[in-house]
């Protein structure tokens, strides 16, 4: 029993939220309140069948949860930044009937690295009657340390995470990722799923096959996005290197270029339309199947086409803003909307 | 180490229709050669299918505590061995098994005890040798329904025919096919373009191409694969937007 207890402070033992009576007994420092069966889901989609609600408090066991990782195939998930050490998950299992719900298990495992890792699964077996996946659901809703880095993969559930400080790496496949008020490095993918950041302070890579990334006040060292189909919309950015590439789909960009920052906006076929509130000078080259810079361009090899914005002096220009945009086979447009010194 | 001592340790997962396809070639292969691990695979076989004929036993919940806590002090004690004792300790096993080829009978004999230890050899086969990524989970006592093991959610349910488990082993492979036909996709846009590129710019692209194809094949399967895919496609997309001038510098970065 003491080595069982070892083991517990080493954190090497699973807990499943799905029994988490029994997990509060394996983990001294758990707190759960008992799941509560309801009747017919009232979850839109699932008109019939049964569901259940459980909550789970994990307490650190003297040290910080520094990373959370999540895997949940099956449904969405929804991380929220707070206050305090602990993290509280709240999961919503849904399923035609109790026998179905039953085969739905969440495990948790805190790592001594200050690691939980929080993954879902469906049983399966021969016995099992067949149950389609869009019958079968769990939803998770964590609150965590402000100061816990968020991974997190799903299918075809939402992603959203909020209020972080040490940022996030998520995965879809076709479900949405929002990423709201995180600071710290921002890495996302999905392959159909639609992307929204807004209020992103750190260093950003977001990438889609076949949806749009939405950018809202993004500010950071670095932003990178890339659509294959689909489009880019960002607006309040500021980052010292900026790098948006579409195949099929337009760029709007909206952005305040930095001191020597460096803007590159590329679409093989979709239009392209960025606006600068500009601070100092900057230079900027463009390339496309039709190219309006809002002034004067003077035409370069290879089809490029430049114009400058601001001091021409040799000081100025060697603090100047670049920015770059091509459209092989699209259209450019370019426009100063603000102008300071 | 001879074929043997390398095919034993993986008949458990062989016969639990766990290898993937390559492995589980490998241990068919063997076993059609070899008498002595073919006669293993039969005796492991008749074991897995005596205790499956058993009733449902219900132990008494002092000895599922029991094998929690001997569970939990075995991990612990295992997790302390430098990595060679745990081979050599895997490989006296499989030495001592093969010397006693237990019968029906006393199997039956055995079977309350079979019953729980059942749960043991199962969580064993799972069990990471990593003690810091440990990630299985103990069997749970479900209340008022004795011990009911419950597999780690890490292990790949069992695919059933139109059941959500059935999708949910697909979907890594359908994503990994939406990236790669996006990868071909613009493969032949960069075909149809580089007739224009200088032979320079042909030469980085290529090289470039093949080190990104090699990522992808090192990744192996699941996420990894996807992000190594995600840069290829990346690169693909700069490249074609930026023309050659780019390609001969290398790529993107």
């Amino acid at each position: 029993m003491i080595q069982g207890r070892a083991l517990a402070r080493r954190a090497l033992i699973a807990i499943l939220v799905a029994a988490a009576p029994a997990a509060a007994l394996a983990e001294p420092r758990a707190g759960a309140a008992p799941p509560s069966r309801e009747g017919p889901a009232a979850e839109p989609g699932h008109t019939a069948g049964a569901s259940e609600r459980a909550r789970l408090t994990i307490e650190p066991a003297g040290h910080a949860f520094t990373r959370l990782s999540i895997e949940n195939p099956l449904g969405d998930v929804k991380v929220e930044g707070y206050d305090g050490t602990a993290i509280q998950i709240e999961s919503h299992k849904f399923a035609p009937d109790d026998d179905s719900l039953d085969r739905l298990h969440i495990s948790l495992v805190p790592n001594p690295d200050g690691t939980v890792s929080i993954k879902t699964a469906v049983d399966g077996g021969k016995e099992v009657r067949p149950v389609p996946r869009a019958a079968m659901r769990i939803d998770l809703v964590i609150r965590a340390p402000r100061d816990a880095r968020v991974e997190a993969e799903a299918g075809s559930g939402a992603l959203e995470i909020a209020n972080l400080d040490a940022g996030g790496d998520l995965d879809t496949a076709s479900g949405p990722i929002f990423v709201r008020n995180v600071q710290g490095e921002v890495l996302t993918h999905s392959v159909s799923g639609a992307t929204r950041l807004v209020q992103v302070f750190g260093s950003v890579d977001a990438q889609t096959l076949a949806s749009d990334v939405d950018l809202d006040t993004i500010s950071g060292e670095r932003l990178v996005a890339s659509v294959h189909r689909g489009r880019i919309e960002g607006q309040r950015v500021r980052a010292r290197y900026v790098e948006l590439t579409t195949t099929e789909g337009r760029i709007r960009l909206e952005a305040e270029a930095a001191l020597r920052g460096h803007l590159v906006v590329s679409s093989l076929f979709g239009d392209v339309n960025v606006q600068l509130r500009r601070h100092g000078a900057v230079v900027v080259r463009a390339k496309g199947n039709k190219v309006d810079l809002g002034a004067p361009a003077r035409p370069q090899p290879d089809g490029w086409v430049e114009s400058s914005f601001g001091q021409a002096a040799d000081a100025a220009a060697a603090t100047a803003a670049l920015v770059e945009i091509r459209s092989p086979r699209g259209n450019v447009n370019f426009a100063i909307i603000e102008s300071r010194p | 180490m001879t074929m043997c001592d390398k095919i034993r340790p993986r008949l458990t997962a062989y016969l639990d229709g766990e290898l993937a396809d390559e492995h589980g070639s490998v241990v068919r292969g063997h076993l059609r050669e070899c008498p002595a691990c073919r006669e293993m695979a039969r005796d492991e076989a008749a074991l897995r299918d005596g205790l499956r004929a058993l009733a449902p036993v219900d132990p008494p919940a002092a000895l599922w505590a029991g094998i929690l806590a001997r569970l939990a002090a075995e991990e612990v004690a295992d997790a302390r061995k430098p990595r060679w004792r745990r081979h050599a300790g895997r490989w006296l096993r499989w030495l001592r098994a093969a010397r006693f080829a237990p019968t029906m009978p006393q199997l039956a004999a055995a079977a309350v005890v079979a019953v729980a230890a059942i749960g043991l050899l199962t969580w064993r086969t799972h069990r990471s040798d990593d003690a810091g990524h440990v990630v299985v989970a103990p069997p749970l006592v479900h209340p008022g329904h004795g011990p009911a093991p419950v597999p780690p959610a890490t292990q790949a349910p069992a695919a059933l025919h139109g059941d959500v488990t059935e999708e949910l082993l697909a979907e890594p492979a359908q994503t990994t096919a939406s990236y790669a036909r996006v990868i071909e996709e613009l493969m032949k846009l960069a075909e149809q373009d580089s007739t224009g590129w200088s032979a320079e710019a042909r030469a980085a692209f290529n090289a470039r191409i093949t080190g990104l194809r090699d990522a992808i094949a090192r990744a192996g399967q699941g996420h990894p694969s996807h992000l190594a895919q995600s840069s290829m496609i990346h690169y693909l997309q700069t490249a074609l937007a930026r023309e050659d001038g780019l390609l001969a510098a290398g790529g993107a970065q």
